[in-house]
């Protein structure tokens, strides 16, 4: 499959999951059951909250040393922070899903580890801290939604000071 | 992560739902039972979602290069989004996710089934299906509903916490 044929071939291949499935789909009581499920799983993020909070230390510390430049740590980094959004929403820590979604963000287009960089860095990883010790779960509430939109509008600011087109 | 999706599974009704925590002890179940679908998370270690992919639509030994394959990812760049489509992605699934989420994806990998397409540098399910990165319309995946989102109500000392940090963050 991996000759270099110029011309595509198109496959149909046969769709054994519809042959097993049948018709029609299913109910939507199972569905509101499997959210269910899902809304009341009982595992407790924090121990994996705190390793990521830990991982991200690790690198700062790094950062903080002197010789890193943005682009050695960046991949390192949104991989951890993609993990704190992903998970964070699935175990009830909907505001660490929130403000990670920013940071990924920030991440895509930030360019440099400056004081801005590490103020906003520093914002984020105090939230984080304090979400796990005080085991907040959920958004956070107005002051969640605001700190969000507080950490986001810094980062608009950092991309506007650094000609950041985004 | 694991637990929770393959318990999603079987409540949906699936038989013989396997997981496996790495993409060795994965390739290694689906060598030995060639399952009809494939749900993978993309970071994964020490190898990869992508390589998982990679393993079973281009190795000898897989058992069905056209097995439809979820790919789960906590980031939807399109740089990233376009990689993992080239590696043969079937569909992309957000986390978080809800059950319905799951279940629209698994609808549309048996109702709308994609061609396979073979160029000799490429193999996967056809990419030609558009997608608009820079739509902003309210019919965006979840623009809705955070018109509709509950928030909660923290502790009165949590929200001065939070308000101090906001304060914090409005400072750089």
């Amino acid at each position: 499959m991996t000759d270099n044929r110029k011309v595509p071939s198109f496959i149909t291949p046969p769709n054994t999951l519809k042959a097993k499935v049948g018709e029609g789909g299913i109910p939507a009581y199972i569905l509101k059951q499997c959210q269910g499920y899902l809304e009341s799983n009982p595992v407790d993020f924090t121990p994996y909250g705190y390793r990521y909070l830990s991982q991200l230390r690790e690198v700062k510390l790094r950062i903080d040393k002197g010789g890193v430049q943005l682009g050695d740590v960046q991949g390192e980094m949104t991989n951890i922070i993609m993990q704190l959004k992903s998970n964070g929403s699935m175990f009830h820590y909907q505001l660490i899903s929130m403000i990670s979604d920013v940071m990924l963000r920030f991440f895509e287009h930030a360019k440099t580890l400056d004081d801005d960089f590490n103020e906003i860095f520093g914002v984020y990883t105090n939230v984080l801290e304090i979400v796990l010790n005080k085991k907040l779960r959920g958004n956070g509430g107005a002051e969640g939604y605001a700190l969000t939109q507080e950490l986001h509008g810094a980062c608009l600011r950092y991309y506007t000071k650094h000609g950041i087109k985004i | 992560m694991l637990a929770l999706t393959t318990s999603l599974l079987t409540m949906f009704g699936f038989k013989n739902v396997y997981g496996a925590r790495t993409v060795d002890e994965g390739f290694k179940l689906f060598v030995q039972y060639n399952h009809d679908l494939v749900i993978t998370d993309w970071l994964m270690e020490p190898h990869d979602g992508l390589e998982f992919i990679r393993r079973i639509r281009k190795e000898e030994d897989s058992p069905n290069k056209f097995v439809p394959i979820i790919l789960m990812t906590g980031y939807s760049d399109q740089p990233r989004v376009e990689n993992a489509r080239d590696m043969g992605v079937t569909e992309f699934l957000m986390k978080p996710y809800s059950a319905r989420d799951m279940y629209a994806r698994i609808v549309q990998i048996i109702e709308k089934p994609r061609q396979f397409v073979d160029t000799g540098e490429f193999f996967g399910p056809d990419r030609r299906r558009r997608k608009n990165f820079d739509f902003r319309g309210s019919e965006k995946r979840g623009e809705a509903d955070k018109n509709t989102a509950k928030w909660d109500e923290p502790d009165e000392d949590m929200q001065i916490i939070l308000r101090n940090i906001t304060e914090d963050a409005k400072n750089i």
